[in-house]
């Protein structure tokens, strides 16, 4: 019997991987094409108004001479509830300046702070 | 000339060129290419509703309590309007814009979470934003949490 | 004969190499639809002016700028120390603006001789302190008090039918601290003085001796802000001011009382007949700057003296932290518009 004509073989071969290679470059192209946030997005998605707020009732209060943690069971509550965000606030009054630790999570952001209160 | 092996030959210089060419343009324009920006208005209003709600809740003399929490005490829905309206709709060339609103406020109240709405106003699914703001009342004695949900009519 | 009708093969395309060609076409043709998403980038990119709107919008209302007085800065010889400009009283007071910042911001000039005086030079100041970026952009910023008569802006407005990005912004302005003294032109007062003398204890105005600190909103500021006294109750007609004199505490010491802004001015009604003559519209008022250059900081006291033709009291000196007020926050709206 006649050997197999395989001569072809080569070019059959490297064009398979010569398109192969090529079909993956241009899954790359198409993937970086569409990178990227728009700007409302992301000013939408961060809670700059959120943690505003809760820092300038805290002042606030302290500046009213109000006790803070008399209300913070409604604060928490509220904000679990309504706005699906934690919020931990302990102020620390030992120590040389009194400082007021305050926390905030709604699940994409986290917010750390150590507010210390300059007489 | 033994020209046999031509083609490919040629079949490899031109996938050879080809991945080059590939190569270059994903690197060179692999820039962010931003979609359609659908969420300006939305982050305009949500920006501009929360402002005068700052501004109603910042008491305008020391000492005072502010605008928010008086007509909270108070019940005082035309007193929000007035103020509130002015402050989401007046242009500076002094024209006015034509946002619409209503305004909810929760409390805790040792058990659960009440809710009383203080502007009640028909809300037929335009896009609308909320935006929120803590209050502290004093006659009632508790902080609450303002939701005014805000839309352009 | 067979033979000759059997199919000649000879110059044709082996099957080898269709195969080989045909997938690498289908790979090629794959590569020539995705490349058709490539040439977008290539197109005139969108610039989003919202965004730079919105940006503009938050330095403005929410930043306190860098440094954070720069409204004392004389620009026709610091101008490079202002990095970026903004109106918010401090950086814990977001949406509450400084009135000195205002004025200072929206004071302008387009003409090229900007540079050596004390204001800003429109755009290329604005947008290489607020707006940033390389690309020239365009805009119009305008602040407009609700119910009072404070307007101004800066910039043309777009053009019609131009798209431009848009941010409108609701603030409270914090106008400056004033003082009103009466004055006691008892004529049958024994103990005559034509000597007025106020003293304005700075850590009295600053830093308050009770356990609790003001909010900033609330504070009175003479070192950052104009403070004016305003003078009343002149009963004795022919009263004039003939000295006013400045002095700082430990010492006391001279200070000086420029001729030029920031000083110490006396403002006078002249619609009076006999206009050197005091009225109860007599107000001095200390220009904000004036208490910097000097170098008082909020430790000091300072004395203000004025010598009048008439008596004017019984010699007690007036303590100004007992008299000075702001008046309450003034709504207003702000607008950026940027193309």
């Amino acid at each position: 019997m006649a050997r197999l004509n395989d001569s072809g073989q080569w070019i059959v071969m490297m064009g398979f991987i010569v398109s192969i290679a090529i079909f993956l470059l241009a899954l790359v192209v198409a993937e970086s094409a569409i990178v990227g946030k728009t700007t409302s997005e992301s000013v939408l998605e961060f809670p700059k108004t959120d943690i505003q707020d809760l820092r300038s009732e805290l002042m606030e209060m302290r500046w009213d001479k109000i006790e803070t943690s008399e209300y913070q069971y409604d604060i928490v509550n509220l904000s679990l509830e309504r706005k699906s965000s934690v919020i931990w606030y302990q102020p620390d009054l030992t120590g040389e300046v009194p400082v007021i630790n305050i926390h905030y999570n709604n699940g994409i952001t986290e917010y750390n702070e150590v507010y210390a209160e300059y007489f | 000339m033994n020209d046999s092996g031509q083609l490919y030959t040629i079949e490899g210089v031109a996938a050879a060129i080809m991945m080059v060419i590939t190569a270059y343009l994903v690197i060179s324009s692999a820039s962010i290419f931003t979609p359609q920006e659908k969420h300006v208005a939305q982050m305009q209003l949500e920006q501009l509703g929360h402002d005068a709600l700052v501004v109603m809740d910042t008491p305008r003399e020391n000492g005072m309590q502010s605008y928010l929490a008086e007509f909270i005490s108070s019940y005082n829905a035309t007193g929000f309007n007035q103020t509130y309206y002015t402050l989401v709709n007046q242009r500076t060339d002094g024209t006015f814009d034509t946002l619409k609103y209503n305004v909810t406020y929760y409390y805790w109240d040792g058990n659960d979470i009440k809710s009383e709405v203080l502007v009640p106003e028909d809300y037929y699914r335009e896009n609308a934003v909320k935006v929120t703001q803590w209050a502290y009342v004093d006659s009632l004695d508790k902080v609450v949490l303002v939701e005014v949900l805000l839309w352009r009519d | 004969m067979n033979d000759k009708w059997r199919l000649s093969e000879d110059a044709q395309l082996s099957i080898d190499f269709i195969i080989g060609f045909t997938i690498f076409m289908i790979a090629f043709i794959f590569v020539a639809t995705m490349m058709s998403g490539l040439l977008v980038n290539l197109q005139s990119q969108t610039i989003d002016y919202d965004a730079v709107a919105y940006r503009t919008g938050v330095m403005l209302v929410e930043d306190p700028g860098e440094p954070s007085d720069w409204h004392l800065y004389d620009l026709s010889i610091q101008r490079e120390d202002v990095e970026r400009l903004g109106l918010s009283i401090g950086r814990n007071s977001p949406g509450i603006l400084q009135q000195a910042k205002i004025e200072k911001f929206f004071c302008s000039s387009a003409s090229s001789s900007c540079e050596g005086n004390d204001e800003f030079c429109f755009p290329v100041d604005y947008r290489q302190k607020l707006i940033f970026g390389d690309y020239p952009y365009n805009f119009h910023i305008s602040l407009n008090e609700i119910d009072g008569d404070g307007s101004w802006s800066l910039g043309p407005e777009p053009p019609e039918n131009h798209p431009y990005g848009y941010i409108r912004r609701s603030v409270l302005i914090k106008k400056p601290t004033y003082a009103i003294v009466n004055v006691s032109q008892d004529p049958t007062d024994s103990t005559t003085f034509k000597v007025l003398k106020v003293f304005i204890d700075m850590e009295k105005l600053y830093n308050l001796t009770d356990a609790t600190k003001l909010n900033p909103a609330y504070l009175r500021d003479p070192l950052h802000e104009n403070m004016s006294i305003n003078l009343q109750n002149f009963t004795i007609p022919d009263t004039d001011l003939t000295s006013m004199q400045m002095f700082e505490y430990p010492g006391p010491v001279l200070m000086n009382i420029f001729p030029d802004f920031p000083t110490v001015l006396c403002h006078r009604d002249i619609g009076d007949p006999d206009w050197t003559f005091l009225t109860n519209n007599t107000t001095i008022l200390f220009e904000r700057g004036y208490f910097d250059l000097e170098g008082i900081t909020d430790m000091d006291v300072v004395e203000l003296r004025l010598t009048f033709t008439k008596i004017v009291g019984d010699g007690t000196p007036i303590q100004l932290e007992d008299y000075a007020q702001n008046p309450p926050l003034v709504p207003a709206v702000l607008e950026v518009k940027v193309w």
